[in-house]
């Protein structure tokens, strides 16, 4: 029998159990994570794209983005995993700039850097590094910041004081590996560069083009979370995965018509803004079946 | 749906391009060529080759040569297709 500080007297048959216990609900809540954010990922995840300019189409001015918002800027992070869901999830590579280009340099190296290498060279320091950022209903104290736009070297530290710096890691480094991926040459009007957005499916309409998008962004996003980091940017995989999105996006994408997905790809972007302002529907409310609030 | 991308949203992918073969063949094939890619490295390990495996076999349903694309070929029917 041990004693405790407290006077109670722990048996050693109850300590193994608590270790037990403890083991069984750390598992637990990890397995729980892990089947949240892919959940998230492949059926939550609404509309997913790249625009040609970071600004070009979420500018403060004209585009007001307020609660439930999170918007994020690229840094240099390891991807891991997600314990915040909800919410409507913009990522800026905001790679313009000399300093900001995703090398791709994976081929280069080997074992646990491989897949940080083929983010970035280095980190941003110069450029049009800039991004807007950060709202969030959930996160309060960075409410301040919405519609502002950093110096990516500023984001860190904002990272550091927010809570959800695990999930806009996760996306931002595979954000930029997707881009450093389709950045293989091939001519694509909607897999191109500059921004990669995340939103939550809140479209209704018919039964098939409801069906069609879910396939389609989930493909996509499976593409910017979970092939990107996996592929070496240039060599025969990227370029079939590249290919083959295009492919995808030309045939499904017709069939995406209802209720009213901009026909040029670049609008999407103040479409789904629009839609996001004027339907107003808490984020957590998502987790249904394929998204249906 | 519980998890995240699997095996059944490839197939699901899969059904929604065999509507579209007689209207864009070149294209089809394109993407069935990528949806076995899409199946090794989405899923990954021993899973995502048998998943592959059994993807290409029903795409050889549709294209007795798919399994000699390759990522020339694939330029060569993107050249000959207007995709994007």
């Amino acid at each position: 029998m041990l004693p405790t500080p407290i006077g109670l007297r722990w048996h050693p048959d109850l300590l193994r159990r608590s270790a037990v216990l403890a083991f069984v609900c750390f598992y637990l809540k990890k397995t729980f994570s892990y089947a949240v954010y892919d959940h998230w990922l492949a059926a939550e995840a609404g509309v997913c794209f790249f625009q040609s300019h970071p600004t070009s189409t979420m500018h403060p001015t004209t585009a007001k983005i307020t609660r439930n918002t999170i918007i994020l800027l690229s840094e240099q992070y390891p991807p891991t995993r997600c314990n915040n869901v909800g919410g409507l999830l913009i990522c800026t590579t905001g790679l313009l700039g000399p300093g900001g280009v995703a090398t791709g340099s994976a081929a280069s190296r080997s074992g646990s850097r491989r897949r940080r290498s083929c983010f970035w060279s280095k980190p941003p320091t110069s450029g049009l590094n800039l991004g807007m950022v950060v709202a969030s209903g959930r996160f309060s104290r960075v409410l301040d910041r919405v519609g502002s736009i950093v110096r990516l070297k500023s984001v860190s530290s904002l990272w550091r004081r927010t809570e959800f710096s695990r999930w806009s890691a996760c996306c931002i480094a595979n954000v930029c590996s997707a881009r450093s991926l389709m950045e293989g040459g091939a001519p694509c009007s909607l897999i191109g560069r500059g921004m990669f957005i995340v939103v939550p499916r809140f479209f209704g309409g018919e039964e098939k083009n409801t069906r069609n998008i879910m396939r389609l962004m989930a493909a996509l996003n499976v593409l910017a979370f979970r092939i990107a980091p996996r592929v070496v940017p240039g060599s025969e995989d990227a370029h079939m995965v590249r290919r083959g999105m295009e492919a995808l996006l030309s045939i499904l994408k017709p069939d995406i018509t209802e209720p009213g997905l901009p026909p040029d790809p670049r609008q999407w972007t103040s479409h789904v803004l629009e839609k996001w302002m004027g339907v107003n529907i808490r984020p957590w409310r998502w987790l249904g079946k394929y998204g249906l609030p | 749906m519980k998890g995240g991308f699997g095996a059944r949203d490839i197939f699901d992918l899969c059904g929604a391009l065999q509507k579209h073969v007689k209207d864009s063949p070149q294209n089809v094939l394109v993407a069935f060529t990528f949806l076995g890619t899409l199946a090794r490295l989405a899923l990954g390990g021993n899973y995502g080759a048998s998943v592959a495996r059994a993807f290409r076999i029903v795409a050889t349903k549709h294209f007795p040569s798919i399994l000699d694309v390759s990522a020339k070929d694939i330029d060569r029917i993107v050249g000959e297709s207007s995709v994007v």
